[in-house]
């Protein structure tokens, strides 16, 4: 299913919404940091990463929700940026070069208001983000 | 000069961080928009930015305004949007701690965030949660 085809008004409780696949590089991540202002070395340097826990750097957990955003947006549109919620736990890391799919399904359609579990998880089905987003379906 | 970043310890339910000026500026949303790849074309035809631009502004603020400590794990993220930040736009954004659990193995803390227009009207509210290592 193309997310520019669907309209939100054809959804009801079990639909999937469209996958979005994105792939994390160190130079978006690199960007993220300009951007946010976040320039924590775990996400950016890699000498250092390298030494912690988590053995390399990271994506912001933002960047990763940003895409969740992003599905919602092409789905909702508008609706989304004026009256969408979400609501999400950091379950797990995304490294460089890893590929992350946000998925979603339709749990809940309260008066005019959709309600979705959403995922993104990486290219090993390793949960890196579980939540629900809701949002007004557009007239 | 800056404000020195408030400690862990002094981040108490109802401290509120002193008020963070986000200015939405053309620079800082092209960058979001080479990190995040997919939303560029219908954002800039419409002058404003992805809604989560907004939220990564609020937090790069709060986090500049603190001092975590290495090994701090951003854990959960509630955020409503309730309309589009324009480019060019200077949002304000007020952020207090709402909770604070810190028992034996558990340090957890919330911060609500509120983005609003210099007309005080809602851009973004949110919630974020933190579990801070424990000594």
């Amino acid at each position: 299913m193309n997310v520019m085809t669907i309209h939100p008004r054809e959804l009801k409780p079990g639909d999937r919404l469209p996958a979005l696949t994105r792939r994390i590089a160190q130079e978006r991540i690199n960007a993220y940091a300009e951007a946010s202002g976040d320039y924590n070395p775990i996400h950016i340097d890699p000498e250092f990463a390298g030494k912690t826990a988590l053995g390399g750097t990271v994506a912001h957990g933002m960047l990763v929700l940003a895409y969740v955003s992003e599905l919602m947006t092409a789905v909702f549109g508008e609706s989304w940026v004026r009256g969408g919620h979400l609501s999400a736990r950091f379950k797990g890391a995304a490294y460089p070069g890893d590929t992350v799919t946000v998925s979603g399904t339709v749990t809940k359609l309260e008066g005019n208001r959709l309600t979705c579990d959403v995922q993104v998880r990486n290219q090993r089905n390793e949960p890196v983000i579980l939540g629900e987003a809701a949002a007004e379906v557009p007239a | 000069m800056a404000a020195e970043p408030i400690e862990p310890g002094d981040l108490v339910p109802g401290y509120a961080f002193p008020p963070a000026r986000l200015a939405v500026d053309a620079a800082r949303a092209a960058a979001y928009l080479r990190a995040t790849e997919g939303e560029g074309e219908r954002f800039e035809a419409s002058g404003t930015v992805p809604p989560m631009a907004v939220a990564a502004l609020a937090m790069a603020a709060m986090g500049e305004a603190m001092a975590l400590p290495a090994g701090t794990v951003h854990v959960s993220q509630e955020v409503t949007f309730h309309r589009p930040a324009r480019l060019g736009e200077v949002l304000i954004s007020r952020a207090m701690v709402t909770r604070r659990v810190n028992r034996g193995k558990i340090n957890l803390m919330n911060v609500g965030i509120n983005v609003a227009d210099p007309s005080d009207l809602p851009v973004m509210t949110a919630e974020t949660s933190f579990v801070l290592p424990t000594e």
